[in-house]
């Protein structure tokens, strides 16, 4: 009889702790990520940010609490504030994707390497509230680093071998024009060369939620080969007269290759070609020429 | 569980214990070849690894540490210099972690932040190395801080891949691997064989015990070897054979015994028969006959008191614990064989030493002395001596007795202190002899710690020693106390 009770009381505390658990697992409006460094007896295989997930309060300003997050201490006895001593954030500015912020005049007395390590951590907690894409860091009228984006971090050494490395791929962010990468385990061996495998990769469309592929189903591709600093990509299963896409899908979708691509050292530049032959536009969007990496249209993306 | 009797299961057998015993040694040394050169083989790769790397790191940090500033223009400059092909992955960075110059073919990451643990703790002016092993490949990693005029202008950080090394030790291992295999099963095999041979003598020797246990006496082991088990199984042998001996004794003991009881009860029952049967029997006659009757119910009555005495000692009862002094116990003796010698015509002799003590029953002293004096003066010439010394030497006490008799042929030398056992039978019976007088005095000597010898006289006759341990003054007065 007691066991009884005991197995329906258990089976109730499961059920409830599984309804507590709920909310907390949310969605990525309703919480963010702040980068914190590991403290360093726990820092293994290079790793040397590590995020620590806050909820959002949903009536304030998503930035100013990251703001106020970043400049409380961590919970995780693992992990340290980034913020050298003396250092605090005075003020936060946010205009659409842009994020500033304004830090007091500590911060440039501060070590090169700390303060690296305090914007790093500043720009992927900011970037991992949605929509935000770039931060300036400015103490006073001036701009410390201008711009900055998740791609400017290097988390970890992402070469494993002169076969296997983690490379980035860029996909189009949901909702805006603009491309954010994705790391990517790939193998190169024999038979499949790095760009073979960067597109067969790009064309499986990017396992972040917050992306989304740029070619429809059915794309793939014909051939690729590089020579003399351009790669060529033969493109198959795709109408670049498609009416239905504009010219911004044309450009994600040509970028979204070519940054890809010139994430390799050979690459310079790509051309596009639709089945074997030179086209002069891909949705409008103007492939005739073989085209250079896009700096200017990378955002920012935190993995979740 | 119904066992039967000598079947076991093989758990509780010597030969599974012989073989959990061998496998857990020989699991114990597999493992140690297995792991041991590995581990050592591996932190040697670590060590020059790490050495190779660091050294690299050095010429590169202080090659960088030359120019005014570093730009990606500079690194690349010097870096050009540099061979660097062993190593998979270099990176130069300035002090604020920005990378400067990277070797990576996929994804090279100039402009961007190096946001390593171990490009930080270069530039916190720490010297990093480590090494990974994970069984493909050795993963070593090594960052050093640039310094120029004593100041942290940036770090290298270098990354090998070596699938190569990893490869040679895996080799090893899959060698080491089959090695083991090998050794093994031929160990396995080779315990399997020997604790089979080994346990197969045990069981042979179990079985044995069990033949001789259900009374055939005649069996014997084979034995071949000088181990401890060819030991046992020589000492197995002996042991039946002496088994199969006191077997014997004992059961010529009770046919001799009841065959001993028996003839004067046959006479005793002749005799009496005779007296009822005869109708007109005259009263000498019949005195005559109840006198037979008489002596051959005392025959009787001394043999069943002597074996009473003999299975008395047998079973250790009138064990000895007191000082005897043996002059006096012997005189006493003597004196009562007077009137028997003088009957025998044997003149007596003696020799008798003073301060002869022993340890004892004087009762059963009484008895060695009085039986062997008795065979002597029995069992001698009309005319005849018999000699009688009594001395101590060294730790013992000695007693001879010596007569000039008929002696005891060879042959019989080795039978006379078994019971009923009678050289001359008819002379012996004629004497009112049991047979038991000697078996007797043999015991009570066993009795007493002492030996009994027995040897030709010369000149005819026989010569019997008798040696006891002489009673130290010290226990013999405490035994004279209590």
């Amino acid at each position: 009889m007691k066991k009884r009770v005991l197995i329906v009381l258990t089976a109730l505390f499961a059920l409830l702790n599984a309804c507590a658990e709920e909310p907390a697992v949310g969605t990525s409006e309703d919480t963010i990520f702040v980068y914190r460094i590991l403290r360093p007896e726990y820092q293994v295989n290079g790793e040397l940010l590590r995020p620590e997930k806050i909820p959002l309060n949903g009536t304030g300003d998503p930035v100013s609490q990251a703001a106020s997050a970043l400049a409380d201490s961590p919970k995780s006895d693992r992990l340290q504030s980034p913020m050298p001593e003396g250092v605090i954030i005075i003020k936060t500015e946010h205009k659409e994707n842009f994020v500033t912020v304004y830090m007091n005049s500590a911060y440039l007395e501060a070590d090169a390497i700390d303060r690296s390590v305090l914007d790093s951590c500043i720009v992927l907690t900011m970037c991992s509230i949605k929509n935000i894409d770039y931060v300036s860091i400015c103490v006073g009228n001036d701009v410390i680093a201008d711009r900055l984006t998740t791609d400017d971090i290097l988390l970890s050494n992402t070469i494993t071998s002169p076969k296997k490395a983690k490379v980035r791929l860029y996909f189009p962010k949901k909702g805006e024009n603009i491309l954010c990468s994705e790391y990517r385990p790939i193998t190169i061996d024999n038979d499949n060369s790095a760009e073979r495998r960067i597109l067969d990769a790009l064309l499986e469309g990017p396992e972040n939620a917050a992306l989304r592929s740029a070619f429809p189903d059915g794309t793939i591709v014909l051939s690729v080969y590089t020579q003399d600093g351009i790669c060529t990509v033969s493109l198959s299963g795709i109408f670049p007269d498609d009416a239905t896409k504009s010219k911004d899908d044309g450009m994600l979708a040509a970028y979204s290759i070519v940054n890809s691509l010139a994430s390799l050292a050979d690459v310079q530049s790509v051309q596009i070609l639709i089945d074997g032959t030179h086209v002069r536009s891909l949705w409008g969007f103007d492939i005739s020429r073989p085209l250079v990496k896009n700096e200017s249209i990378i955002g920012s993306s935190v993995a979740e | 569980m119904n066992v039967l009797t000598g079947v076991r299961t093989f758990s509780h057998s010597v030969q599974f214990k012989f073989a959990i015993t061998f496998l857990v040694l020989i699991a114990g040394l597999m493992v140690m070849l297995n792991t041991y050169p590995t581990i050592v083989s591996r932190d040697l790769v670590f060590n020059t690894k790490q050495a190779s790397l660091q050294s690299q790191a050095s010429v590169m940090s202080s090659a960088l540490s030359a120019p005014d500033e570093l730009t990606s223009d500079t690194v690349l400059e010097v870096m050009e210099l540099l061979d660097l092909r062993s190593l998979t992955r270099v990176i130069v960075t300035d002090k604020s972690a920005r990378i400067l110059y990277d070797t990576a073919r996929l994804d090279p990451s100039v402009g961007r932040y190096a946001m390593f643990s171990e490009v930080r703790r270069a530039l916190k002016r720490e010297i990093v190395c480590y090494s990974v092993y994970d069984g493909i490949a050795f993963m070593t990693c090594e960052a050093m801080p640039i310094r120029n005029n004593g100041s942290t202008v940036g770090a290298v950080y270098l990354y090998e891949f070596d699938s190569a090394q990893a490869e040679l030790i895996s080799n090893i291992q899959k060698n080491l691997r089959n090695i083991t295999l090998i050794l093994s099963v031929a160990a396995i095999i080779l315990m399997f064989i020997f604790s089979r041979a080994l346990t197969a003598r045990i069981t042979a020797l179990a079985k044995a015990t069990r033949i001789v246990s259900e009374g055939d006496y005649d069996h014997q082991i084979e034995i071949s070897g000088n181990d401890e088990l060819s030991e046992l199984g020589r000492e197995f042998n002996s042991l039946t054979q002496r088994l199969k001996n006191t077997e014997e004794m004992r059961r010529r003991f009770v046919s001799d015994a009841s065959h001993e009881l028996k003839t004067p009860l046959a006479s005793i029952r002749l005799l009496s028969d005779s007296i009822l049967n005869s109708e007109n029997m005259d009263t000498e006659t019949m005195r005559d006959f109840v006198t037979d009757i008489g002596n051959e119910a005392e025959r009787l009555q001394r043999t069943t008191e002597k074996l009473l005495s003999l299975s008395k000692m047998d079973s250790g009862i009138g064990s000895v614990h007191e000082k005897v002094d043996m002059r006096r116990v012997a005189e006493k003796t003597l004196h009562l064989l007077v009137p028997l010698a003088k009957e025998y015509h044997v003149t007596i002799s003696t020799e008798l030493q003073r301060g002869c003590f022993i340890n004892g029953s004087e009762d059963l002293v009484y008895r060695i002395i009085f039986n062997l004096a008795e065979n002597a003066i029995k069992y001698n010439m009309p005319g005849g001596l018999v000699k009688i010394l009594l001395f101590s030497e060294s730790q013992h006490v000695v007693l001879v007795v010596e007569d000039t008799g008929i002696g005891i042929p060879d042959e019989d030398i080795p039978h006379i202190f078994s019971r009923f056992y009678r050289v001359d039978k008819a002379r012996s019976r004629d004497a009112g002899g049991s047979g038991l007088g000697l078996s007797i005095v043999y015991d009570a000597v066993r009795l007493h710690s002492g030996e009994i010898s027995v040897e030709k006289r010369e000149g005819g006759g026989s010569r019997f020693i008798v040696r006891f341990p002489a009673c130290s003054d010290i226990s013999g007065d405490r035994h004279s106390e209590s």
